[in-house]
């Protein structure tokens, strides 16, 4: 099965993907191999509206009559594991750095702000006949969802009046 | 080997990691002799559902890849129309009459 990931999620990993330098950094639960070297998981784990939609209508388009743009501000909490010697550090530095300047700029440049995040909680896991360190952390992220419909105008209203 | 049958074996080679998905693997046929065995049956009632496991034993000479050799997909068995991922090994080369494999195997859900 080949996973699908939205764009919101295709921003949180390009984010992230940005951050972790040397970490392999790969969406959760593909039933596929597992990565030889350190390496990063996401998952989406909630998504939902932090705000009633916002609806608006434009006639700036060319062809149609008008636009509908529906604007509805989220919310969605991806969890992110890393795994291998470094596993904390790594995401400690993702974390720590998240308020750096190019972190800012390239998490505004895809839409996306954060609204919290959880400790970094450090695991030990037994694999094979050693002990893996792996770290977790789960980052509230906010972001706009626009959708865009056609409305077409009324070219005639017949009405009536009666007394 | 004893009751050694047929069995079609299912390969992956060429996959990699792009840009977090596992992508681009090519799949292959075979078919390998050996021995296959049942290992366990479970079933549970969950709240969405029955749901069962199966597990294998499968004695073989041929060399399969395991689920725990590196970054590519292990082997899958076809067994009865089902798919069985082919985990562990282990291999007799020495001190038994016939080099062969012991393999475990586990059933691979429908999703």
């Amino acid at each position: 099965m080949t996973y699908t990931p939205t764009e919101f999620e295709l921003a949180v990993y390009r984010w992230i993907d940005s951050r972790l330098d040397g970490c392999t950094v790969i969406y959760a639960n593909q039933g596929s191999p597992r990565p030889e070297s350190a390496h990063a998981t996401m998952l989406l784990t909630l998504d939902s509206e932090a705000a009633p939609p916002r609806t608006y209508l434009t006639d700036e388009a060319s062809g149609v009559d008008f636009i509908s743009v529906t604007v509805t501000e989220k919310q969605a909490v991806v969890s992110i594991q890393t795994f291998g010697v470094e596993a904390y550090q790594l995401l400690k530095s993702l974390v720590d750095g998240r308020r750096n300047t190019d972190s800012k700029s390239f998490l505004t440049s895809e839409n996306l702000s954060i609204r919290g995040v959880s400790d970094v909680q450090r695991i030990f896991s037994p694999r094979e006949a050693d002990i893996e360190g792996r770290a977790v952390v789960n980052i509230d992220f906010g972001y706009s969802e626009r959708l865009e419909n056609i409305v077409e105008a009324l070219e005639e209203v017949i009405a009536t009046l009666e007394d | 080997m004893v009751g050694a049958k047929s069995y079609v074996i299912k390969s992956f080679s060429n996959g990699a990691y792009v840009d977090g998905l596992f992508v681009g693997e090519t799949e292959s046929e075979r078919t390998v002799l050996g021995s296959l065995q049942p290992l366990g049956e479970d079933m549970k009632r969950l709240p969405e559902g029955l749901d069962s496991s199966s597990t294998l034993k499968f004695y073989t000479r041929s060399k399969l890849r395991t689920s725990d050799q590196g970054e590519q997909r292990e082997d899958l068995l076809i067994f009865e129309g089902a798919s069985y991922a082919i985990h562990k090994a282990q291999v007799h080369t020495s001190g038994a009459p016939l080099p062969h494999g012991k393999y475990w195997l586990e059933r691979k859900g429908n999703q």
